[in-house]
């Protein structure tokens, strides 16, 4: 609602109740005269209420009801027009409000205000009537339903013009007497004005009926959401119209003081009408409530079962269900998996999906009638984005978790590995060859003649030899000694050199790198060089190497015929897991019959809180 | 006599090596295997004196000299066999020796080049004796042990005595080494025997089992 539709509604409140005030003629004969007594319609009631000698005059007491009952209805629709979106329910309870209290000029003097107050007398209930035929949007989803409304107010109008023009109050009353002249009066006719009150009477109890049975079929086949919020009003309803039927009985059947007791019944029940509106609201709020308690309760929770359970407490629909989004099927699945489509308009069902970076993550499914309350679907939908929020994040965290331990475990693997291997190289290599030249000295040493010694020293010098090229290699594999002494260039040169491959080298690097980035770029070198000559069957192969102040990147390309890939051979992984650990990564681009090419980006000060969610 | 041998190396280098080395001393080199079944083949063949086998070849390389060695005692008794290895361990040795020691031996494959010491150990296995490394029992002994037992009782000759009986020598050898008469060597083995709380066993091999499981246990 709009600060200027606020004014608006309570200048023309203020207006109306001026007029009202202002109109009523407080002279004892007007206060007694029955044509002048509000709420009692037709002129049948006039006249009956004319022959009640104990009817009390009009009392400030009464108009102070009066008064209560228009304002009621006024600030209740005030309050539903600002508190739900669509201000429609709010609008019919306002124009309802001005309705009542305008019917209050009913108690002037003037004959064009009492003929205006008699004709507006029960003009506020036609707006009622659309409010329960339209709740709780406010909507009239129909044209049956728009023609039904605009039939109530001719109807109603008619009928109040009808009973009387042919009636004229100041004929026909028996105990005191009437001065209100009636404007709409053609000519004086009891038994017309019985007969049009009779046709009247059962028009307006049918129109009733029907209603009745439309809200109840729709209670019976409508949600347990719109039970919910319909309950307070069908409440408000059943009593206003005991109220009414009790009212007119009594005015007809009951005398003295009885009757004007349940003459002044009329307006509390009337009362009840935005009680009961303002009584939905209070549900609406306390629905509203119970979610802030969900935000906060949800706050870690996986969307679970409970989670569910706490939405379809807070919007009062037990139909409500959670859908997920399953990539795989490009659609949503229900608790069990099974494919489900958004419900269309009109289906009695709504759906809400809930998007993340423009990717469905799961479907909202609940009442149709709950559209009516974005502002409450709006908390629940941001509970439920909060909760899948979390999951993925959890999610996320047991992925990345997951692969840390992996990696983690590979590279302890890996590292065993090696050590396995070193053994076994030592074992069978140097080890063995060393016993070899111990064998050849012990026997040297007991040589027959001084050729066959020679010979057998020779023989161990050879050996020798061999086992310390052996050696060293072994020891370049542990770490490369001109990587600690030259750094990363020279260590390439040394490794382009002994490579039985020709390989071209572009290394610039103004900075020394840190030595876990230099033993790492050294090493995923190396490993690139022996996989191309091992298995590419390469002639060719470029090495490039570029640093900045943050990290280096390098590439290792060759000719081959492609088709490798991280996984299948356990030393590029390795060196994955090993950028990855230094906090950069390592990429194997390889179609087949077009080279490969191993790429890493290392930064020179990794930053391990870097990527967390 | 001429020592008739089997020799089962994966290393054609050390084969070559040791084979060329034994008939330069003199010995008959029967057969070079490369692994345990060829080497078993040779052995129901030729029925050698003795075999040399290196403890780790294929498949695995890991202790599959070990088994050829059960393999041999029990289907070949004639034949002892000297286990080589690159290093020894002493689960290795209990696992090789541990059902009796007769005609087995364990030693370090750099032992060869100690050629007499060698031949020696060869002969001693082959005439049904133990050959168990220095290095090996020097370890089990020095090794520091549970409680106050009869071992921290020895005298330092007595602990030398010790390591050479352990070793699988005769009586007649650890008095050669350490220049004691052949009777002061069996009092120090009576008194060691006495101390450790161990049977007297008349036979070389068993003593060196019974000392070895005594120093492995304490």
């Amino acid at each position: 609602m709009t600060p200027k539709q606020l004014v608006f509604v309570v200048a023309a409140t203020v207006g109306v109740l001026a007029l009202v005030l202002i109109s009523i003629d407080w002279q004892p004969a007007a206060l007694q005269d029955p044509a002048r007594t509000l709420g009692v319609l037709n002129a049948q009631g006039v006249i009956r209420w004319g022959e009640n000698p104990g009817r009390a005059p009009f009392s400030v007491f009464e108009l102070s009801l009066f008064v209560a009952v228009g304002l009621a209805f006024v600030l209740a629709g005030v309050t539903a027009w600002q508190t739900r979106p669509n201000r429609n329910p709010g609008l019919l309870l306002v124009v309802a409000g001005l309705l009542w209290l305008a019917a209050g000029v009913r108690r002037s003097s003037d004959p064009v205000l009492f003929t205006v107050g008699v004709g507006l007398t029960l003009m506020y209930q036609p707006p009622l009537l659309q409010l329960a035929l339209s709740f709780p949007s406010g909507v009239l989803r129909s044209r049956a339903e728009r023609a039904a409304v605009v039939f109530f107010f001719a109807a109603w109008a008619v009928i109040a013009v009808a009973s009387w023009a042919f009636f004229d109050p100041r004929l026909h009353v028996t105990a005191g007497a009437s001065t209100s002249k009636n404007l709409f009066l053609l000519r004086d006719s009891p038994e017309l004005t019985s007969a049009i009150g009779d046709v009247a009477r059962i028009l307006q109890v049918g129109i009733g009926l029907a209603i009745v049975a439309v809200l109840v079929a729709r209670w019976q086949s409508g949600s347990a959401a719109y039970r919910a919020a319909f309950l307070p009003l069908w409440l408000a309803v059943i009593i206003k119209t005991a109220s009414t039927v009790w009212v007119s009985l009594a005015v007809v059947q009951l005398t003295g003081s009885l009757s004007n007791e349940a003459l002044l019944w009329q307006y509390p029940a009337t009362a009840i009408v935005p009680l009961a509106v303002l009584l939905g609201l209070w549900r609406y709020r306390f629905a509203r409530g119970a979610l802030s308690e969900l935000l906060v309760e949800i706050g870690a929770a996986p969307v679970s079962d409970r989670l569910i359970r706490a939405l379809r407490r807070s919007v009062r629909d037990p139909t409500l269900s959670l859908w997920r989004w399953s990539p795989a099927l490009a659609g949503f699945v229900d608790d069990d998996g099974v494919p489900r489509a958004v419900p269309e308009d009109g289906s009695g069902r709504a759906a809400m999906v809930l998007e993340r970076n423009g990717t469905p993550v799961g479907a909202l499914v609940f009442d149709e009638a709950l559209r009516d309350q974005p502002q409450l679907l709006a908390a629940v939908q941001s509970a439920t984005s909060l909760a899948l929020d979390n999951q993925n994040m959890e999610q996320q965290l047991r992925d990345q978790l997951i692969e840390v331990r992996r990696s983690r475990e590979r590279i302890v693997t890996a590292g065993d590995a090696r050590r396995r291997e070193l053994e076994r190289d030592l074992h069978d290599g140097a080890q063995q060859r060393l016993v070899g030249v111990s064998m050849d000295l012990a026997r040297a040493r007991r040589a027959a003649s001084p050729e066959e010694m020679k010979v057998l020293v020779a023989q161990a010098s050879d050996e020798l030899a061999v086992a310390l090229a052996e050696l060293r290699e072994l020891a370049r594999g542990v770490y490369p000694p001109s990587l600690r002494e030259r750094g990363l260039g020279g260590s390439l040169t040394a490794l382009a050199e002994r490579s039985a491959l020709p390989i071209e080298l572009d290394v610039d690097l103004p900075l020394r790198p840190p030595p876990p980035v230099e033993l790492a770029a050294y090493f995923i070198c190396a490993e690139a060089v022996t996989n191309a000559a091992k298995h590419a069957r390469a002639s060719n192969l470029q090495i490039g190497v570029k640093g900045t102040a943050e990290g280096l990147s390098l590439h290792v390309t060759d000719n081959g015929i492609g088709g490798a890939s991280p996984g299948a051979d356990g030393g590029l992984l390795g060196l994955a897991d090993r950028a990855a650990a230094l906090g950069g990564s390592l990429t194997v681009t390889s179609p087949a019959g077009r080279g490969t090419t191993v790429a890493a980006t290392l930064p020179f000060s990794a930053d391990p809180t870097e990527d967390l969610p | 006599m001429t020592l008739r041998v089997a020799i089962a190396d994966d290393s054609a280098l050390l084969r070559r090596g040791l084979a060329a080395l034994l008939s330069s001393e003199g010995l008959e080199v029967v057969c070079e295997a490369a692994d345990a079944q060829e080497l078993l083949g040779c052995i129901a063949a030729q029925q050698p004196d003795v075999a040399i086998v290196d403890i780790r070849m294929p498949p695995t390389f890991t202790t599959e000299g070990i088994q050829a060695a059960t393999a041999i005692r029990r289907d070949q008794p004639g034949t002892g066999v000297l286990l080589l290895s690159q290093y020894v361990e002493t689960e290795n040795a209990m696992q090789l020796l541990g059902n009796g020691a007769k005609g087995l031996g364990y030693l370090l494959k750099e032992r060869v080049s100690d050629i007499d010491d060698f031949i020696d150990a060869l002969h001693r296995v082959a005439a049904g004796g133990t050959a168990v490394d220095p290095e090996l029992v020097a370890r089990m002994v020095a090794r520091p042990h549970n409680g106050h037992q009869g071992e921290d009782e020895l005298s330092s000759r007595e602990r030398d005595v010790l390591e050479l009986m352990a070793q699988g020598r005769t009586n007649q050898a650890i008095g050669k080494s350490l220049f004691l008469g052949e009777r002061t060597v069996e009092a120090h083995i009576r008194s060691i025997f006495l101390k450790l709380g161990l049977r007297p066993e008349p036979e070389d091999h068993r003593r060196v089992l019974a000392v070895l499981t005594y120093l492995r246990q304490h």
